[in-house]
């Protein structure tokens, strides 16, 4: 069973959060005289520079959140730095605009012309201002295509490589930072800090992003051993590597895969691992469901793996009470089937499937359930079956477990299954904190 | 969704207040912003000091206090450079006058072969704010190369540094006017 981890390794990086802003925005306040911002031009441009400073701190942090480091991870999970990733998304937009419009603003009226023809002049005679103006617009178009309705407009692996663009935000707003930033472009303390600053993320991402995985792989190096029909469309992929007695991986957690194998090689897709680790192998379960998943059955074994992970807090370490609850929806079985392993004996789960060929890894399933004290629940049917829809409502809940809010609850399923649930669940009166998710991607 | 709109909130807000409270606390600017502003020359123009109609500033200081703000706009006043120390009667360059504009002043020095200018440098330039002191950088080097190249005052104005490029020929004019006269610093 993992040892449990709490919520401090969350409450140090909001600390480090604040505390580098605060960072940031200190020269502007200090080289700023006060009462020096006597008319609106002066104003709009102190405002323009705070605005500035936050952003490209930002900017960094932003960075930072999806670096894939393990220990921010383990801190607090990856999840939490991917939701922080999408609220701080929408705010560096607007905070890029704002700064722009407000610089514009101000310098517009300490030359006596309008934002526009400002705009125009700093495109055109000020070195490193075309490359900002152009970061912006990037970074905005980045922003639309993230939110969510468009994004889920669009192939994953085309959005990937949208989203990948904010790098060249980076590199094209990096000059006017430091040749035209108030704080930044004289030589001292600030501009090296600043610099210093850039230096520690590009060291932080290429550790994470690079060099981490490449030595999980000459590590571990994992092959295909074996692929196992589980039902008529789901399929097991047992992989096998080196040194296997090493790898620490939790049940609830996830890989992004890349199997090297003819057609296969050019796209990478998260997979949860489907049992506890054993020192001898990982397994994998897949539902079937589109063109790539149909290729994973004709993997052969000996077949090389790439995978860069663990990640994911979906797992034992987060619980907060002795007792669980888990219901997983289809295939979101599988983390959940992990899990059950290092779980505290007594938990209960709720297993919903529309059809009892979709019911995968039963006989795992039972044999766990006498061996850890689980009561197991099979609820099958249309969501709008009687069967499911008694089971499935703040009453059939309590029936089913009278003490469900003092218990931890674990989602898993397809996103609209956990949204729905996760609904049913607070309903039922369980604290937000002991509801944990996983939304699949199918 | 309801997170982000917060923090936009917030930063609209933590913005506002820290403007605010560096603008409100305009009683005393004087005192304060010497104190703010670390090491300054005394006597340096200040935010809220009277606009002077002439430009009364003082010459010599090469780095004024105070950040960009509400500078007097003067227009375009000049001020002779304080008069050149006893120099040895045959020296090979000649100051220009410090000409001043919103953002600063220009003042620059001739080299010279005779009475030919040989290369243009600066005393000062506008550098108190970021892009000045970019935009400064780009006239000095254009507009200094040009100089030496006509041989004379009547150059082009870099495009987006007009006031500054103006005082830069201002300052160049005078300058080679007093090469013709004789005069060396």
């Amino acid at each position: 069973m993992p040892a449990r981890r709490g919520g401090a390794g969350r409450r140090l990086l909001l600390l480090i959060f604040w505390a580098g802003l605060v960072l940031a925005v200190l020269p502007w306040w200090l080289t700023t005289p006060a009462g020096s911002l006597s008319d609106s031009g002066a104003v709009a441009l102190a405002a323009g520079r705070i605005v500035g400073l936050v952003a490209g701190y930002v900017m960094l942090v932003q960075i930072v959140l999806m670096s894939r480091l393990r220990l921010l991870d383990r801190l607090a999970g990856e999840e939490l730095m991917t939701r922080w990733h999408r609220d701080i998304g929408g705010a560096l937009i607007v905070a890029v605009l704002a700064h722009m419009a407000l610089i514009l603003v101000g310098y517009g009226a300490l030359d006596g012309v309008n934002p526009l023809v400002e705009a125009r002049v700093l495109a055109t005679g000020v070195p490193d201002m075309l490359t900002a103006f152009l970061s912006a617009g990037i970074l905005t178009a980045v922003g639309l295509f993230s939110v969510r309705a468009v994004r889920h407009a669009m192939p994953y692996e085309m959005w990937r490589w949208l989203h990948m663009s904010t790098y060249l935000v980076l590199y094209l707003s990096f000059g006017h930072q430091f040749s035209l930033g108030q704080q930044l472009f004289k030589p001292g303390v600030v501009r090296t800090g600043w610099l210093a600053a850039y230096v520690g993320v590009a060291v932080l991402l290429a550790y994470g992003r690079v060099i981490a995985p490449l030595v999980f792989n000459l590590r571990y190096a994992l092959r295909v051993a074996d692929v196992v029909a589980e039902g008529p469309d789901t399929i097991s992929i047992y992989l096998t590597g080196r040194r296997l007695d090493r790898l620490k991986v939790l049940g609830g957690q996830w890989f992004r895969f890349r199997f090297l194998a003819r057609g296969l090689w050019w796209q990478s897709h998260p997979f949860s691992v489907s049992a506890a680790q054993n020192g001898r192998w990982l397994r994998l379960t897949v539902k079937v469901v589109g063109a790539f998943t149909r290729e994973l059955r004709e993997l052969e074994s000996g077949a090389r793996v790439f995978a860069v992970g663990p990640r994911g807090s979906f797992t034992a370490a987060r619980r907060t009470a002795a007792r669980s609850l888990l219901i997983a929806g289809g295939i979101g079985i599988t983390p959940i089937r992990a899990m059950l392993e290092e779980l505290p004996p007594g938990a209960t789960l709720i297993y919903r499937a529309s059809t009892p060929a979709d019911v995968v890894l039963q006989r795992e399933i039972d044999w766990l359930a006498r061996a850890r004290d689980v009561d197991v629940w099979y609820v099958i049917g249309a969501r709008t079956d009687p069967g499911p829809r008694q089971v499935m409502s703040p009453t059939g809940l309590h029936q089913l477990v009278p003490d469900l809010e003092r218990r931890d609850v674990w989602l898993c399923g397809p996103p609209g299954f956990v949204e729905a649930t996760q609904k049913l669940v607070r309903r039922s009166g369980v604290p937000r904190k002991k509801i944990h998710l996983a939304a699949f991607e199918l | 969704m309801r997170r982000a709109a917060l923090a936009v909130a917030g930063l609209a807000a933590g913005t506002s207040l820290l403007v605010v409270a560096k603008g409100g606390g305009g009683a005393a600017p004087d005192t304060v912003a010497a104190a703010n502003a670390g090491p300054t020359p005394s006597g340096s123009p200040s935010a809220a000091a009277p606009p002077a109609p002439d430009a009364a500033a003082p010459s010599a200081s090469g780095k004024p206090g105070t950040k960009q703000s509400a500078k007097p706009k003067p227009g375009k006043s000049s001020t002779k450079a304080a008069p050149p120390p006893a120099a040895p009667p045959k020296s090979n360059k000649v100051v220009g006058p410090r000409v001043q504009n919103p953002y600063g002043a220009v003042q620059v020095v001739l080299d010279l072969d005779g009475n030919r200018i040989t290369a243009v440098r600066t005393l000062e330039m506008p550098d108190v704010e970021a892009r000045s002191d970019q935009l400064s950088a780009l006239v000095e080097s254009q507009l200094g190369e040009e100089a030496v190249r006509e041989q004379g005052a009547d150059l082009d104005t870099v495009s987006g540094a007009t006031e500054t490029s103006e005082a830069y020929k201002e300052s160049l004019r005078r300058a080679i006017e007093r090469m013709k006269n004789g005069e060396r610093d």
